[in-house]
């Protein structure tokens, strides 16, 4: 056990992170933006709101963020729930090979979806062969949104497999043999006892793909531009910095909305 | 509370039967048998309890009449019918977890109407009854408390409420008692006792605690290797082991080969220790010994002997009501034929 002032001095270091490297650049953003005053992220934030060109991309970004996160989920928890039931020799192995391709790095993966998704790639070829055409299939929201659930599938499934790894597997026997179906047990046991590590990593999942870059910018381009390519592209192209400062700003308060969201969703007490 | 279960069946009907039942783990080639070719009755009415070491294969067999664990052979009836590949939650039975099992999520009450309300019972009959159960075990006045607020014996009758609250044909109890610490044990014997005479179920109880069976039981089943030892009344079995497994599973440390009687058993209690010269007075085996070790207990001393049996030296412990033997002394151990219990040989020695 470590004495208050101990337990203070820990903190220190984590929250000076906090404070310098995020707390600051989010503050200097809004407040002191490089070349305008604030009054200029406002306006451009309002302009943001009102843009016609500008709203769809919002929308967009919301739609992909909301898909993904749902698309992990279903695919995600019922990959934790087996791999949390399954022998215990076996679950070391299954998880390794589910949380695999966080190993491999982003713009290695999403080069393996351009080749699939390529005008000459697998399934445009499949496709023609059988007389379907050749369908477009890169630099769409679909493109994007399966590389992001590819992305972020192993975060699901880890923060799924935390809640349902500390569940008693008798919990689900007991609801059985009170004369629950697989099904009923599964439903009134099981998933609301899961529910804090599903809910973790929908907050998770969502604000990654709100914030991804590399994914959307290589499966999406500026055709399918979402919040985080249209901000590289307001830093790095056109160069307008106050733009850049209001798209940030519309992504960090989606993703806190977000995440205050889960927070009041988590039943109280529910930690076991 | 209702008799029993509300299908009965007739009344010789054993609640539980077993039909040759065996469950094996692993591949054909060095498969494991927990259970082997096991034929028991469960008589209705009765507590019934498994007993035996770790591994014996006792909680594989509650969990195959709970429907958990499917035989690989055999079969399992349950009220007379067979249920061999029935699952769980349509054999009306009421089980008892080692570790509870609660639902964290759900008040005491809703844990003890789970059961209930899954039985298609209208909704005012079930907080009835679920109120009725909770009241059983003294708790109708936690009813809107979470398990995690409750000590650990509160939350073992929690469970035990929610197992009678469906009327099982049968009351499963998988080592109940074993995480409770040793004074509440006790205590909760009796409480398991009362409810179940109370509720007039049948019950099955699994433990390796031989006082806690020889306590709670009427019906004592000892299993050893995934098989059947010994099975009968407490009273008929405690007095008289049918093997060495079984005496010394129930607590008998002295084993010897006695001339005309082959391999017997016979408690500290039921020996005489013979000073040099003394007689011995009635009819018995005389064994000359050479006393090992003397521990005092107050009303009496524990004295450990080498003596001369049929097949060599045994070691044997006599409780000796005086302390005027010392390590050392030649003794004679008189051992009365009545308290000679014989054992049939080989079985269980080594499979310990």
């Amino acid at each position: 056990m470590f004495r208050r002032s101990a337990m203070v001095a820990l903190l220190v270091p984590g929250l000076a992170v906090l404070a310098f490297g995020f707390l600051y650049p989010v503050a200097a953003t809004l407040a002191a933006p490089p070349d305008g005053d604030p009054a200029t992220v406002a306006r451009e934030t309002a302009a943001l709101l009102s843009d016609p060109y500008l709203l769809p991309v919002i929308a967009r970004t919301i739609r992909v963020a909301v898909v993904t996160t749902a698309a992990c989920l279903l695919l995600g928890f019922p990959v934790a729930y087996l791999i949390s039931r399954a022998p215990a020799r076996w679950a070391g192995r299954l998880l390794a090979l589910a949380i695999f391709p966080l190993m491999l790095n982003t713009v290695v993966r999403t080069y393996g979806w351009l080749v699939l998704l390529g005008s000459n790639g697998l399934i445009s070829d499949v496709s023609a062969a059988l007389g379907l055409g050749r369908p477009q299939l890169l630099y769409t929201e679909t493109a994007i949104n399966l590389g992001l659930v590819q992305l972020f599938l192993p975060i699901m499934i880890l923060s799924c497999y935390s809640s349902l790894s500390q569940q008693d597997p008798r919990l689900e026997e007991a609801a059985r043999g009170l004369g629950a179906s697989p099904g009923r047990a599964f439903r009134q046991v099981v998933l609301p006892l899961a529910m804090p590590g599903a809910l973790v990593g929908c907050t998770l999942v969502f604000a990654g793909a709100v914030t991804a870059f590399t994914t959307p910018q290589l499966l999406g381009g500026a055709r399918e531009r979402i919040l985080s390519t249209l901000l590289y592209s307001r830093v790095n192209v056109s160069l307008d910095w106050p733009a850049a400062s209001a798209v940030a700003l519309v992504m960090t308060v989606l993703v806190l909305a977000v995440s205050v969201l889960s927070g009041r969703l988590t039943p109280k007490g529910s930690a076991q | 509370m209702a008799n029993t279960a509300e299908t009965a069946a007739a009344p010789g009907t054993p609640v539980v039967r077993l039909d040759g039942v065996s469950r094996e783990y692993g591949k054909a080639s060095g498969a494991f048998a927990a259970v082997s070719d096991l034929s028991l009755d469960v008589p209705r009415g009765s507590f019934t309890t498994l007993l035996g070491p770790s591994g014996c294969g006792k909680t594989t067999t509650l969990r195959m009449i709970a429907g958990f664990v499917r035989p690989t052979s055999g079969r399992i009836l349950l009220e007379g019918a067979d249920a061999t590949s029935t699952p769980p939650e349509k054999r009306n039975i009421g089980m008892v977890f080692q570790s509870y099992a609660l639902f964290p999520h759900m008040t005491l009450r809703d844990n003890v109407a789970f059961g209930l309300r899954t039985r298609r019972i209208a909704k005012p009959e079930v907080l009835r009854r679920a109120g009725e159960a909770l009241e059983l075990v003294g708790l109708s006045h936690l009813a809107d408390r979470r398990p995690a607020q409750l000590s650990g014996g509160q939350q073992q009758r929690v469970a035990l409420a929610r197992a009678v609250a469906v009327r099982p044909s049968v009351l499963l109890l998988d080592e109940p008692l074993s995480n409770l610490d040793a004074r509440l044990r006790v205590q909760m014997r009796q409480e398991l006792l009362r409810v179940q005479r109370e509720t007039g179920l049948t019950a099955v109880l699994v433990t390796h605690d031989q006082d806690e069976a020889l306590e709670l039981s009427d019906h004592l089943v000892i299993m050893n290797g995934g098989r059947l030892e010994q099975q009968g009344a407490p009273r008929e079995v405690f007095p008289a082991p049918a093997n060495r497994f079984v005496a010394e599973f129930l607590g008998y440390q002295n084993f010897l080969t006695v001339p005309g009687h082959g391999p017997v058993t016979v408690r500290p209690e039921h020996t005489r220790l013979l000073a040099d010269g003394e007689a011995a007075g009635g009819d018995g085996v005389l064994l000359d010994a050479q006393v090992r070790g003397v521990t005092y207990q107050g009303s009496h001393c524990l004295v450990e002997v080498a003596a001369a049996s049929g097949d060599g030296e045994a070691t044997l412990h006599c409780l000796h009501p005086g302390d005027d033997v010392r390590p050392g002394a030649r003794v004679r151990i008189a051992l009365p034929h009545r308290h000679l219990v014989a054992l049939a040989g080989g079985a269980g020695t080594e499979d310990r």
